[in-house]
């Protein structure tokens, strides 16, 4: 009995050491990052702990440099991720339940159409839409960071497969009960794909901070829509890297998205995993 | 209040398949008219088509006396009852009840007097505040049910609600589904597959089959006098027993032969005129299970027109027994009396009741008459 209880302590011993080990190597590029944002300027890549006096003096002269208008990029990423992810969550949406819910001609052909383009590379889309937006008028623009990734084939996709497991019946109900076609899809299609629409959300919130390459192709040097990934590039200037500012000003960029995440971290999951099992 | 009035109408899809043809049905004003008939038959179909969630192919539908082919759902006045219950799993019972008056603009006054009316009526007023997921099965039909009638629809419609239920239970909300219709007085149109519920709650019973209605008649009608061979074996439990006989006429009466080879059962025939047609062919018999008497149960003493046959099996229900039996070509289930048990392999002669006998047309499986 004792080698039985001995051995399991032990097992769940090893399992609890390997998944520290596992955590500590994940944590460790953030955990990196701040203790190098907490350093003296120079000191970046030396192993001491000469800390910056005071303690956030990067942190304070990232967010009130005159020259490097870092509150500014942290707001235009905060506009062009926010209805960036809010437009794509939206279209998705409304996407998601035609496709899922309606038939017109050719729907599966076209659907699967769609889907295809996602084995195309998304750096193949760069030059004609490069070409599109810049006839538009739309460099330097939020409208030109935005609108191009608004349409998201793979969150249609999730979206479809989820709501493709909302029973038709209750659509029925609502008809009965007296909803047009858009009250249907706010009161009923919406909260019951909710933590599906929060993962879309999420995930194209992430894409949009993080994109550095089309925000940096659709805005020139001196554009006042720079966003944060464009913004701390500058921080690499041609012969030196203000490392310690740098990793500041990244702690301060992954603010929004940790918050996010632990906010709606339930509906992430859930949504992560919706229909596979079934309730 | 109103009456539903079906004319020739039916529902094509696609492809050509048939949901319904040519369906005539009058739906009285404060009747209970139950579909009945197995799956496939178009009896949720037609129920759908009266709903306006599926769009009529030919004919013409009224609601009263209105035509409503071409009016939406939301506009038929009507209330229906899932059997998934299709209650709306983000909504506490309270908003799922108003759903359907907030939409349609009801003061907030007259949805709270309607809503707690309704859940007196179905004894759900301490469940108004919870979720459907934390209700019981039994519970969720109730406030379906209630979803319908908060509203005071013209028209009630059921598709199928209580399949979901334990046996038990199904017999409990048969009941109050009759005594809810009983005190509301609302047209009510119920689909089932299951006959006993279509016998015990019609006012009114549609047969259906293959998309097309085979008879439409009060529930005993429906079961003494069944017009098809379809309608004589869906309705009853036990089902109808049929033994293929060929007509002779002998001596002025007729023998019914069993087909291939079996046994030989007279029939008088002044009682049967109609059979003249069909000397020299084969034709369906019909007996129901409670119609057939064995000479010693019955203490029929001297029987002269019996049917030998074995036991196989019995059923004993308590206070009734299915004994299941065989002649030489034929099975034939008959019920009797709890108490009167048997043996497999025991030898009983039949005696059939001659006046509840049923034939029936080999080619046309309708009624001979």
């Amino acid at each position: 009995m004792d080698v039985v209880i001995f051995r399991r302590k032990l097992r769940n011993g090893l399992i609890f050491f390997a998944l520290v080990v596992g955590a500590v190597f994940m944590l460790f590029p953030f955990l990196w990052m701040l203790f190098v944002s907490l350093k003296k300027t120079g000191h970046g890549f030396l192993l001491d702990f000469a800390f910056a006096k005071p303690f956030f003096a990067n942190f304070k002269a990232v967010w009130n440099n005159p020259s490097f208008p870092f509150s500014r990029f942290f707001l235009n990423s905060l506009i062009v991720a926010t209805s960036g992810a809010f437009l794509t969550a939206l279209f998705c949406s409304m996407g998601g339940y035609v496709f899922a819910k309606k038939d017109f001609y050719l729907k599966e052909l076209v659907f699967w159409m769609m889907l295809a383009t996602l084995m195309v590379p998304g750096m193949m889309y760069m030059v004609p839409q490069f070409a599109i937006v810049t006839k538009l008028g739309w460099i330097n623009t939020y409208k030109g960071m935005i609108i191009p990734h608004v349409a998201n084939v793979f969150g249609l996709f999730l979206l479809r497969q989820h709501m493709e497991t909302i029973p038709n019946s209750l659509l029925d109900s609502a008809k009965i009960d007296g909803a047009s076609e858009w009250q249907i899809f706010r009161t009923i299609i919406v909260p019951l794909s909710l933590p599906v629409i929060t993962t879309v959300f999420l995930l194209t919130f992430l894409f949009q901070w993080t994109n550095f390459l089309w925000q940096l192709v659709v805005n020139t040097p001196d554009s006042a829509k720079l966003t944060l990934p464009v913004g701390l590039a500058l921080f690499k200037g041609q012969y030196s890297t203000e490392w310690t500012k740098l990793m500041a000003a990244s702690a301060f960029s992954i603010i929004p998205i940790a918050v996010l995440f632990i906010a709606a971290q339930r509906f992430f999951i859930e949504g992560l995993t919706a229909g596979a099992v079934k309730e | 209040m109103a009456e539903v009035v079906l004319n020739n109408v039916s529902k094509i899809y696609p492809g050509g398949v048939i949901g319904c043809k040519d369906i005539n049905l009058h739906i009285k004003d404060k009747e209970f008219c139950v579909l009945v008939g197995p799956s496939g038959c178009g009896k949720s179909t037609t129920l759908r088509v009266i709903a306006g969630l599926e769009e009529i192919t030919s004919g013409e539908l009224k609601i009263g006396d209105t035509v409503v082919n071409n009016i939406p759902a939301k506009d038929r006045d009507i209330a229906m009852v899932f059997q998934n219950y299709a209650l709306y799993p983000h909504m506490k019972v309270r908003e799922n009840l108003a759903f359907g008056l907030k939409l349609r603009k009801y003061p907030p006054a007259e949805i709270e007097k309607r809503i707690q009316e309704t859940a007196k009526i179905l004894e759900i007023d301490h469940l108004l505040d919870r979720r459907p997921k934390a209700l019981s099965g039994g519970q969720r039909q109730r406030v379906a049910l209630g979803r319908a009638i908060v509203r005071k629809p013209k028209v009630f419609l059921f598709d199928e609600p209580l399949s979901n239920l334990d046996a038990k239970l199904r017999v409990q909300m048969r009941v109050e589904i009759k005594k809810l219709h009983a005190r509301l007085q609302i047209t009510s149109i119920y689909v089932t597959h299951d006959q006993v519920e279509a016998m015990t709650m019609g006012d009114k019973i549609v047969v259906m089959k293959d998309g097309f209605i085979q008879q439409i008649d009060d529930p005993i009608k429906i079961y003494e006098k069944p017009l098809t061979k379809f309608v004589a074996g869906f309705i009853g439990s036990p089902a109808m027993n049929f033994i293929s006989v060929k007509i002779t006429s002998r001596n002025g009466n007729f023998e019914a032969s069993e087909v291939p080879s079996g046994f030989v059962y007279m029939l008088k025939s002044e009682d049967f005129p109609f059979l003249r047609d069909y000397d020299g062919k084969e034709v369906v018999m019909g007996i129901r299970p409670e119609d057939i008497k064995d000479t010693i149960f019955a203490n029929i003493k001297d029987a002269e027109n019996t049917v030998p046959a074995v036991v196989e099996a019995e059923e004993p229900m308590g206070s009734e027994n299915y004994i299941h039996l065989t002649t030489q070509s034929s099975a034939i289930t008959m019920k009797t009396a709890g108490s009167n048990r048997v043996k497999m392999g025991d030898r009983l002669n039949l005696v059939f009741d001659r006046n509840k006998l049923h034939f029936f047309d080999r080619e046309t499986d309708r009624k001979i008459e």
